[in-house]
């Protein structure tokens, strides 16, 4: 496993989800959202609370449009990071959240086609650089077109500030 | 060519001739905006600079001094400490005095120009797209923009909306706004909205930043409004530097184009608890409300607060509403005292506080936090549960002049009964 490549079990959502569906937005104004581990104790909490026991490790959230509304402060995308998830696929993303996810190092990747090809609970394997992947449960393959390299030059040095600190000390800057 | 501002704006930003949707281009940033509450020490660990320290402005919003114990986001201290670490001038610093809103101050101080590629570490930096520039909102990816000046772009789609008629008495940015809202959510995912037609020269900047600060919500990259003589006679007194404003081509070629009869507008009232939920004035008029806020980046312009005054002109506020105004800048302050209407809001019943982002956030030393089952109507950016306050607090989110009419009788109140 690693951010160029995603495996994992499938928690599909509709259209413009918000994170505040997933993490109260109380918890900003406490001043506890900064602590990514204390607000993902608060996954689903009004809504189906249940549920943060079974996130696993790899997870993938896929979604349909406008995937990410609400606030994009960056420890929502460490919460849900830290409960597992691996990353984001989604018809198209809120802009501001899909900037935060893939400069955290974490893939929040548009794919109009895939998410009507999963259902919550499927295992979805996709290879980020080729837009292989398959459906394992199912046997279903999936090919889509490749991610932008920015994107994966970003994702493979672990998020824009190791990016950038390569890129300093290197003298590529553009 | 059949470009789109976008397009231009990206290509003069990439130091290209052209570019086209789809894109990857790095774009080089002519102004960072911060603010007082997102520091990261990580520059400083990695021994970081601002790439260019003159072109980063701070100016202080959110924070209250370190002696205001139980705020979760820090202290103006820190902010000037660490402005100095990253060897932004004085100068360039908004400190108490010249204060107020990362989105007002730079464009006052005439720092914003058109044709410009503008980074906001603030989530709605796409106001400023006011100005016929590039606004971009970075948040955490302000950081190492900070470090190199550069920021990813992918050249995104645009779509086009196109004014036509005049903006009725009582209607504001935030109305059409939230009409926008209303026929956009779920089609502008990541798209730029391109703003011109005739209309537009009937919308007084003010008004233009209040429409382009809701960019965010409904979910556009950000907006882009055409420039016209409006929008020179603004910057010209105040540019620090020449600028070359940007118009699309005719024959540009956009995703989807809308067109909007201003004349045709009303007062819309978001909420409660989702600023998504929009709904005309008629069906909440009559709720009641114990709180009322003008202020924050969506409204506590001139513009805002003179409406509101003439609401509340020669009228008191009812005694069971406790009305906040908070003006948007120090600038902005020091003009409603010298025109008379800071003290019509202060006659009617209206607490006037220190220039900045106020009740929106409970911050720098604002007066207003809602209690458990209070309803509160707000001319503020969010409206979601908890943010002014108590999270069993009811917030609806519409114009200035509604929240004074609403202030004068304590309840959800149509403005235009009041003119």
């Amino acid at each position: 496993m690693n951010a160029l490549t995603l495996k994992g079990k499938v928690w599909k959502y509709g259209d413009n989800v918000s994170v505040y569906y997933f993490f109260p937005a109380i918890y900003e104004m406490l001043g506890v959202a900064e602590w990514p581990e204390e607000l993902a104790k608060h996954f689903l909490e009004e809504v189906e609370p249940h549920r943060v026991e079974q996130v696993e490790s790899g997870d993938v959230l896929v979604a349909g449009k406008g995937f990410g509304q609400g606030k994009h402060h960056w420890y929502y995308i460490d919460a849900f990071q830290k409960l597992g998830f691996a990353g984001f696929v989604a018809e198209s993303f809120h802009p501001q959240f899909q900037r935060e996810c893939i400069d955290r190092g974490i893939p929040a990747i548009a794919y109009p086609d895939i998410p009507s090809k999963l259902e919550s609970g499927d295992v979805l394997e996709l290879d980020l650089r080729t837009g292989k992947g398959s459906v394992l449960n199912r046997a279903v393959a999936i090919s889509v077109g490749p991610t932008p390299q920015v994107f994966l030059s970003i994702l493979a040095a672990g998020g824009l500030k190791p990016y950038t600190l390569q890129k300093l000390a290197t003298g590529s800057r553009s | 060519m059949s470009k789109t501002m976008a397009e231009k704006l990206l290509a003069k930003a990439s130091g290209r001739d052209a570019v086209s949707v789809g894109d990857v281009v790095t774009a080089k940033i002519d102004l960072i905006s911060m603010l007082d509450s997102f520091l990261d020490e990580w520059l400083l660990e990695n021994h970081l600079k601002a790439w260019d320290p003159s072109r980063v402005v701070f100016s202080f919003d959110h924070l209250p001094p370190r002696s205001t114990s139980g705020f979760p986001w820090g202290d103006v201290e820190r902010t000037r400490e660490f402005a100095q670490k990253l060897g932004v001038p004085r100068e360039n610093v908004y400190d108490l005095g010249r204060h107020g809103l990362s989105h007002q101050v730079p464009a006052e101080e005439g720092w914003v120009l058109p044709g410009m590629f503008y980074l906001a570490a603030d989530t709605q930096g796409a106001t400023m797209g006011a100005l016929n520039c590039f606004a971009m909102a970075g948040i955490f990816s302000t950081f190492p923009a900070l470090a190199t000046g550069e920021m990813w772009m992918v050249v995104p789609e645009a779509v086009r909306i196109i004014l036509t008629g005049e903006m009725p008495k009582g209607i504001l940015g935030k109305d059409i706004y939230f009409r926008l809202l209303q026929d956009l959510h779920g089609r502008a995912d990541s798209r730029v909205l391109e703003f011109g037609g005739p209309g537009l020269q009937s919308l007084p900047i003010d008004v233009r930043m209040g429409v382009a600060n809701g960019s965010n919500h409904i979910g556009a990259m950000t907006s882009v409004f055409e420039p016209d003589q409006r929008l020179l006679d603004y910057l010209n007194p105040r540019a620090r530097g020449p600028f070359e404003p940007v118009t699309a081509d005719p024959d540009a070629k956009y995703v989807a184009s809308y067109a909007y009869d201003l004349s045709t507008f009303e007062p819309l009232v978001s909420g409660p608890g989702d600023i998504s939920k929009i709904q005309p004035l008629s069906e909440v008029r009559g709720t009641t409300v114990q709180a009322a806020y003008i202020g924050s980046c969506s409204s506590g312009r001139m513009e805002d607060l003179k409406l509101a005054a003439e609401v509340l002109d020669g009228r008191r506020i009812s005694s069971d509403v406790r009305l906040v105004v908070t003006p948007i800048s120090s600038s902005v302050a020091r003009d409603a005292a010298e025109n008379g209407v800071l003290r019509t809001l202060l006659r009617a019943g209206a607490t006037v506080t220190t220039p900045g982002c106020g009740a929106c956030v409970t911050g720098n030393l604002s007066p207003l936090r809602l209690a458990d089952g209070e309803t509160c109507i707000t001319a503020s950016v969010e409206n979601y549960p908890g943010r002014m306050g108590s999270s069993k607090a009811k917030i609806y989110a519409a114009n200035a002049a509604v929240v004074a009419a609403s202030a004068l009788t304590g309840e959800i109140t149509d403005p235009r009964d009041y003119f």
